[in-house]
């Protein structure tokens, strides 16, 4: 036992003294440099010693300050691959006011969305699940790029911001600037889906329809129309110059070609229907609009007795007496009080009495269309004949309704254009060189390197100069390890 | 000898010669090492793989986004047992078109196996439309006139100095396709030039498949091309940062028209691929090859 442990004993300082003795061989030429200048500059300052030291020892510093940085440069070029920044800016009008398009709230944090997120990588055709889009979320950094917008004094909202994009490393054939790219897609999709103006009207299919009754498609083609004319006026109002070049088709001439399917088509499809009485199920339909017509009835007569109780309260009071009635006002502009004529509950229950009149009026005129229409399929055959030019009659507004979609949304999309000159644009930032390789740190990096050098000389002139040879190995060591 | 204050003798310690020569040859080793490495990792590993490279233009021709993948110059390479990798890749971006932009294999080589597998597992995902490059050229014109009905076979819808007109959600495309290179263009009896003279305007989005992106230099201006796809130019073999491609075959040394998405002088926004494939022994440097995907959005 006591035989064992004092061979480890032996094998341990062995060990030691091997390494100690490497170590002095591969130092030994610098610390006989600067114990040679520590002997030749004796009366100098230690400060004054371990500079000259440096000076002297210029070379191999030299060549591992080379080394480092070389390595810290490529280290910092292959960091600054793995994320990317992109300029964001907001063109359009309301953006000033931090509103979308559509005049909602604007939220610049859609961007790091996960609807947002989850877009990209569908785009860039990588499986959710096999990355953390929560993380990829937290990795996206968006900063107002005007300093004013984080004074409180000076509040300004930002139409640019500034989006920093980390690649996470699973994501490997594809680059930090291509991935955001595909962000920003997403973001855009995102926007012009959801905050533009919505143009959900102008999305139609006519094979919606398909079950309904003839003249109910009659209804509501119509009613179509009249939506798509209305938001064509509402985009000539916005601009009536506006013509697309290619088209030469403005939003005026459009709404006038929708107008002119109404009037004609649709109505001369209307008529027939009615005139001639196709339907899928006459008796059933007949039946719903007897029905229909029943319930109207009751609607009517509610909506007379409204009109009759309101007129009866209004004659039990004395028309001299509510003409005029003045009540105390306060003029905030002028801190001052007066007396305002204004409205009384005559007044509204007048009014309302208007009102149920107009509806009862409205409905009654229903009630007898519907009972024209009654009467006149009740009259008709209902020939397979009839059936088929009906279905042509249809087929052939909806070649028209296909026709002009195409138009207005050619135009609309041009228009889009015309007024915003892009809602968002992106301007991507390439950093230099010098940014890749973070030269500012390798600078300091280097500063750093140069201090720690003359601070292990001067520690090792100020301390562990002179001695004992064997001694100085374990004593050279200390700084150096430091 | 020299004395010191104190009046000791200074004892001159021996300066060894070749210190300096010894540190700068180290320096100089170091940095030759790192190229060496970066080159090794260049030949053995990046080229190895591709890269997807996503480019986004604008056309507001068409009614909906469009997503286009560009394969070119594959030159018969795999990237897995019969471009498995390639496949699975082009799969998950969901392409609405797929395009291949000529010398997907190489002349004289009568095995078209790599071309016509990966094809026959592509039309799966999304319609094929390639246009000849310079080997496929060659071998059809000179080495197997059955080719061009061999890749229909396969489910490549090949034009040569022909037009398509396409439909691609709710839009339509004008898909042309040039065959001829930059030396052919001047012959008079040229295919191509007849072909482009006899093109009709269109309001459609007339989209250009061709091999070689040095054409629009000079004889694909002006004709009415919104958006071009080429490659040949295998990104300049060599890519010096700052600098771009060291050489193509068809513009030489330093080359312009190398990858990216270049907007030429009449406004045709030319997308150049840099291929994904080798037909020379010099190998690609700082230029990894590319599967190229491209937006065509309406906004």
């Amino acid at each position: 036992m006591e035989e064992d442990y004092n061979n480890n004993i032996y094998l341990k300082r062995k060990r030691e003294n091997l390494y100690k003795r490497t170590v002095r061989k591969i130092f030994s030429p610098l610390t006989n440099v600067i114990d040679g200048i520590n002997s030749d500059f004796a009366d100098r300052s230690y400060a004054r010693k371990a500079l000259i030291s440096m000076l002297k020892l210029r070379t191999p510093i030299l060549v591992v300050l080379v080394l480092v940085l070389t390595v810290a440069a490529g280290w910092f070029f292959i960091k600054s691959e793995s994320s990317a920044t992109t300029e964001m800016s907001l063109n359009y009008e309301e953006s000033a006011k931090g509103l979308n398009p559509n005049s909602t709230r604007f939220n610049a944090y859609d961007f790091a969305s996960q609807e947002v997120v989850e877009n990209m990588l569908a785009y860039a055709g990588i499986d959710k699940k096999s990355v953390d889009v929560n993380s990829i979320m937290r990795s996206i950094s968006i900063r107002p790029t005007n300093a004013k917008a984080f004074s409180e004094d000076n509040y300004y909202i930002s139409t640019s911001y500034r989006i920093t994009l980390k690649k996470p490393p699973e994501i490997k054939d594809m680059s930090a600037k291509d991935l955001l790219s595909l962000l920003c897609k997403a973001y855009k999709d995102n926007l012009y889906s959801k905050y533009t103006e919505n143009r959900s009207i102008l999305d139609f299919d006519i094979d919606e329809f398909h079950d309904d009754e003839f003249l109910q498609i009659a209804d509501l083609l119509d009613l179509k129309a009249q939506q798509i004319e209305k938001y064509l006026n509402t985009r000539a109002k916005q601009n009536k110059t506006f013509t697309e070049q290619e088209s030469d088709e403005s939003f005026k001439s459009l709404a006038q070609k929708v107008e002119d399917l109404r009037t004609y088509d649709i109505s001369k499809y209307r008529t027939f229907v009615i005139q001639a009485g196709p339907s899928y199920d006459k008796a059933k339909y007949t039946k719903a609009l007897s029905y229909v017509n029943l319930i109207k009835g009751i609607d009517y007569k509610k909506d007379m007795a409204a009109y009759d109780v309101r007129n009866d309260g209004i004659k039990l009071y004395d028309e001299s007496m509510i003409s005029v009635v003045m009540i105390p006002s306060i003029d905030k502009s002028k801190s001052t009080y007066y007396m305002a004529k204004t409205k009384t509950g005559m007044d509204y229950m007048a009014g309302q009495a208007d009102d149920y009149l107009l509806t009862a009026q409205e409905t009654s005129k229903e009630i007898a269309t519907n009972e024209d229409i009654i009467n006149k399929m009740n009259a008709s055959t209902n020939s397979a004949g009839n059936i088929q030019k009906a279905k042509d009659m249809i087929n052939d507004i909806r070649r028209k309704f296909t026709e002009l979609s195409k138009q207005i949304e050619l135009v609309d999309k041009a228009y889009v254009k015309y007024r915003t000159k892009d809602y968002v644009t992106f301007k991507n930032s390439n950093p230099s060189i010098k940014q890749k390789i973070s030269l500012d740190t390798l600078i300091t990096l280097a500063a750093l390197m140069l201090a720690g050098i003359f601070a292990v000389i001067w520690l090792r002139l100020r301390y562990f100069s002179g001695g004992d040879r064997d001694e100085g190995v374990s004593t050279l060591t200390l700084p150096l390890q430091r | 000898m020299s004395k010191t204050k104190d009046g000791a003798e200074k004892i001159k310690r021996p300066k060894k010669k070749h210190s300096k020569l010894i540190a700068l040859l180290l320096v100089l080793l170091f940095i030759i090492a790192l190229a060496a490495s970066y080159v090794a990792y260049n030949i053995f590993v990046l080229n190895k793989n591709f890269t997807v490279t996503f480019y986004q233009v604008r056309s507001l021709k068409i009614s909906d986004n469009i997503r286009v993948v560009e394969l070119a110059d594959l030159h018969n390479k795999e990237y897995g047992a019969k471009n498995e990798q390639l496949v699975k890749r082009i799969q998950s971006l969901k392409p609405d078109l797929i395009f291949y932009a000529g010398d997907m294999m190489n002349y004289k080589v009568d095995d078209y196996s790599v071309l016509f597998d990966l094809s026959d597992k592509l039309c799966k995902t999304a319609p094929i439309y390639a246009c000849f490059g310079n080997n496929e050229l060659d071998q059809y014109l000179f080495r197997d006139k059955t080719f061009k009905d061999k890749m229909k076979e396969h489910n490549i819808n090949i034009l040569s100095n022909e037009a398509a007109d396409i439909e691609v959600n709710g839009s339509t495309i004008q898909l042309i396709a040039i065959s001829e290179g930059r030396d052919q263009f001047d012959v008079k009896t040229n295919n191509a030039q007849k072909f482009l003279n006899s093109l009709e305007p269109t309001d459609n989005c007339r989209i250009c498949l061709t091999h070689y992106p040095e054409l629009f230099c000079e004889y694909l201006l002006n004709r009415g091309i919104d958006i071009a796809f080429t490659g040949h130019a295998h990104g300049g073999l060599i890519r010096i940062p700052k600098v771009g491609g060291l050489y193509s075959g068809g513009e030489g040394l330093f080359p312009k028209l190398t990858e990216g998405v270049k907007t030429v002088d009449d406004g045709t926004q030319v997308v150049i691929s840099r291929g994904l494939g080798d037909s020379t022994k010099i190998p690609r440097i700082n230029n990894q090859p590319e599967l190229v995907v491209v937006d065509i959005c309406w906004y």
